[in-house]
């Protein structure tokens, strides 16, 4: 199976291990930072999962693949597995270790970014369960926004999960705005898809699924950017909506 | 809750990697009972940790590890104290062979009135240690942590040294007997917070070779630095006794027993 | 001021109160009186100093060699003080080799090793009572011991064994206390790495109580020098006598510095007078010197720590 082809590695140059092996050893609260950096290590897994099952979702939509659909939402029981521990990690690092600060903000972002990314996991289930309700319809061609969407939720999540691993001020702002490009193809489907079906009413079914999808990809771009403000929050301390 | 009518929950240990074994251990200053039929494990190559409210005779308890208790007029233990399977208190147990085997850093730091060298040196001078004494002061002096900062002032006296650095000589001072277990009683609780994290930190690498015993009465330190913590409390006798004894992680995140949950939610009365 | 009113004050108001003050007169004029009392207690002193030091003068003056060479004689021009100075040197090294190990001894055993009973409270307090008892009544004890039940007679070995007990509770005594100063982390210190109660006391015990033992068994050495009636009561000559070396002095007649000075106090001659004055000056400055000593040595132990 070579579904993993179109999968970019987020850890190029490993930058976890890197930070890991930055800290120098023996330094103060060594406990704490190789707890910090576990949670970090996971969350990132859970970002791969998650890039990985909205590829695979993309693909099935495109390729009519059932099977494939299937993978996507039998996956999902380890992404929710994986935020359960990484929940509890971060419980007990707080309260074993009392974090301040940066330190907190971080550990709070890394909980908060867990979440949503468990969220994002189960939109990636919801557009394989349309892919399989569209491959159970006779054929429509695709909006070729859909795909499109998805490639740019892709290329976000990853951009998301750098910058909240090195806390990329920059990076989360630059994610934050391309948000705007999602937000548009949104509004191009919906428009489109209002058009396909005045035009076209035997297709009704497959245009509102489509819909569905398309705005499954915008919620997904929205809880992406959320990922973005924390880490704004990590850098500097302050609350702001990014989100416009 | 009624006293001592629930048995504390304890963890179980691989017996191969029990250091202490207590067995209804009751500590006695004349006929005043301080530490009330406490049973518990000590594991090795692990920091433990003894937290409670202040009186409740956690020092007492951690004094009784080595015969420390002996050195106070009227004092004596019922019960049983082991240590690696032997009764450190049964007739013809040396009590001063018991202390180079578990060594203790104390409350505030005790720098002998003499040099650096000499702090260290003291120990296995009278232990009638015979190699390489320079050698021997260098590595317990690098296993505390204390090496580069006094490298080149070993002469000088130890009283000379700021706070944090007396109490890493007190532990280099322990070290250098090489013992099996160090037990600490309180010994960050005079100094400020970044000796305090530099000895936690110190601690950490200690446990690969050592087994720690602490008692603290600063509840975050328990939480950061331990691995398994006992929860002790004063009972209507004024004597201590066990509430709990668990992993860290879960005595300070779940733990079992309401009392413990009111102890370390800082609702104690 | 109204009670519940909060006035808040002007910045003239504060200055007024900061600037006026109690005057501490009553202060003042204790501390002037405490100065005259160590002006008229030095001034005391001096006078007695000076009045002696000139007396002694043409002693010293005329004769200092022969003064501190010369053995007893009735004639004051022919007089000296050397059997003195050797009888009390002797009747040091007594005191020195007997009360000092068996006080220091004494006292690191009740300190650091016996039990607080009522049996070892009983004796420190009877320790104390034996340094307030008057010297004449261990005159009287050496008498009746040493003199007579032992049959030494009286010679120098009786009164340094005299002066050694008369001495012995305030070695006993300021150990302790030297003793007691040593923190008890110290000594916890010691037995936390596995120190035996004696490596303890050896180790860190004594040598941080050393200073304080140091300078109460000097104190105490310098009030034995000055001892005279008890060596007056065990046979301590106080006329003239031959014998001028030690090895005559130790079988035969002796005598020591304070006991030549309370003898020539009494002679009616009036040259006597000066050849006293002379004494004291030599006695004062032989306790100069050993006090002298003891901060020395006190300030070269303290350094080294």
């Amino acid at each position: 199976m070579n579904e993993d082809r179109n999968l970019r590695p987020l850890d190029d140059g490993d930058a976890v291990g890197s930070q890991r092996r930055r800290r120098e050893h023996g330094g103060l609260r060594s406990v704490f930072d190789e707890a910090l950096l576990t949670v970090k290590d996971d969350v990132l897994r859970l970002g791969a999962l998650v890039e990985a099952a909205l590829e695979r979702a993309g693909r099935a939509l495109v390729e009519r693949d059932v099977a494939l659909a299937d993978r996507v939402r039998w996956d999902d029981a380890e992404v929710n597995e994986l935020q359960r521990r990484v929940n509890q990690e971060v419980t007990t690092a707080m309260a074993l270790q009392q974090p301040m600060a940066r330190d907190l903000r971080e550990l709070l972002a890394l909980y908060h970014a867990a979440a949503e990314l468990e969220r994002m996991g189960d939109y990636a289930v919801n557009i394989a369960k349309l892919a399989q309700q569209l491959s159970n319809e006779p054929e429509a061609p695709l909006l070729p926004q859909i795909p499109r969407m998805n490639a740019l939720c892709r290329e976000q999540l990853h951009d998301a999960m750098r910058a909240l691993v090195d806390i990329s001020e920059e990076g989360a702002r630059a994610v934050c705005a391309r948000d705007d490009e999602i937000d548009a193809l949104y509004s191009s489907v919906y428009e489109e898809t209002m058009v396909l079906m005045a035009a076209h009413p035997d297709r009704v079914r497959q245009a509102t699924h489509m819909l569905f999808t398309a705005h499954h990809l915008e919620r997904l771009g929205d809880r992406v950017t959320n990922i973005g403000e924390d880490v704004v929050y990590v850098a500097t301390g302050r609350v702001e909506d990014l989100n416009a | 809750m009624p006293e001592g009518s629930e048995a504390a929950t304890l963890p179980t240990l691989d017996p191969s990697d029990v250091v202490f074994d207590l067995e209804r251990l009751s500590c006695f200053y004349g006929s005043f009972r301080a530490v009330r039929e406490i049973s518990l494990q000590v594991p090795r190559n692990r920091i433990t940790a003894l937290i409670g409210p202040s009186g409740c005779g956690k020092s007492t308890l951690l004094r009784s590890f080595n015969r420390m208790n002996d050195l106070v007029e009227g004092a004596h233990i019922e019960g049983s104290v082991r240590y690696h399977g032997v009764d450190l208190y049964a007739d013809g147990i040396d009590p001063v062979e018991v202390r180079r085997r578990i060594g203790m850093v104390f409350q505030k730091p005790n720098p002998f009135p003499k040099s650096i060298y000499d702090n260290v040196a003291f120990g296995p001078r009278v232990a009638g240690y015979r190699g390489d004494m320079a050698e021997l002061v260098e590595r317990s002096l690098r296993r505390a942590a204390l090496w580069d900062e006094v490298k080149d002032k070993l002469r000088d006296p130890g009283t000379a040294l700021s706070g944090g650095q007396q109490q890493r000589l007190c532990i280099a001072r322990a070290i250098a007997v090489e013992p099996d277990v160090i037990l600490m009683d309180e010994p960050c609780s005079a100094l400020d917070p970044i000796a305090t994290l530099k000895i936690e930190e110190l601690m950490h690498e200690l446990k690969e070779n050592y087994t720690i015993v602490i008692v603290t009465h600063n509840m975050q330190q328990a939480a950061r630095a331990s691995d398994l913590t006992a929860f002790l409390t004063m009972g209507e006798d004024r004597a201590g006794h066990l509430v709990e004894m668990a992993p860290t992680e879960q005595l300070f995140t779940r733990p079992a027993n309401a009392l413990t949950e009111s102890y370390i939610t800082g609702r104690f009365g | 001021m109204a009670v519940g009113v909060q006035v808040l004050p002007t910045r003239e108001a504060v200055e007024a109160r900061l600037r006026s003050g109690r005057a501490d007169r009553l202060g003042a004029l204790i501390q002037g009186l405490l100065l005259a009392a160590l002006l008229i207690a030095l001034g005391v002193l001096l006078v007695l100093l000076a009045d002696v030091a000139s007396r002694a003068l043409p002693v010293f003056g005329e004769r200092s060699a022969e003064f501190l060479s010369a053995p007893l004689s009735a004639r004051p021009a022919r007089a000296g003080i050397v059997q003195g100075l050797i009888g009390s040197l002797a009747l040091m090294v007594f005191v020195v080799v007997l009360s000092l190990p068996l006080g220091i001894g004494a006292a690191v055993y009740l300190e650091e090793y016996a039990r607080d009973t009522r049996a070892t409270r009983l004796i420190r307090t009877n320790i104390r009572n034996l340094a307030g008892v008057p010297a004449i009544v261990y005159g009287l004890l050496g008498l009746a011991l040493f003199v007579t039940l032992l049959g030494m007679g009286r010679t120098l070995v009786a009164g340094g064994l005299t002066l050694a007990v008369l001495v012995l509770p305030i070695v006993v005594i300021t150990t302790s206390e030297a003793l007691r100063a040593v923190p008890g982390s110290i000594r916890e210190a010691a037995f936390g790495v596995g120190a035996t109660r004696w490596e303890t006391i050896r180790g860190h015990v004594l040598p941080y109580a050393a200073p304080g033992i140091l300078t109460g068994t000097i104190l105490s050495l310098g009030r034995a020098f000055g001892e005279t009636a008890p060596l007056v009561m065990v046979g301590a000559v106080v006329g003239t006598f031959n014998g001028v070396d030690l090895g005559a002095m130790m079988t035969g007649s002796y005598t020591s510095l304070p006991t030549i000075v309370y003898n020539w106090s009494r002679e009616p001659q009036d040259a006597f007078r000066a050849l006293t004055s002379a004494t004291i000056v030599v006695l004062l400055l032989v306790i100069l010197l050993v006090n002298a000593t003891a901060i020395f040595l006190r300030n070269r132990y303290d350094r080294r720590w």
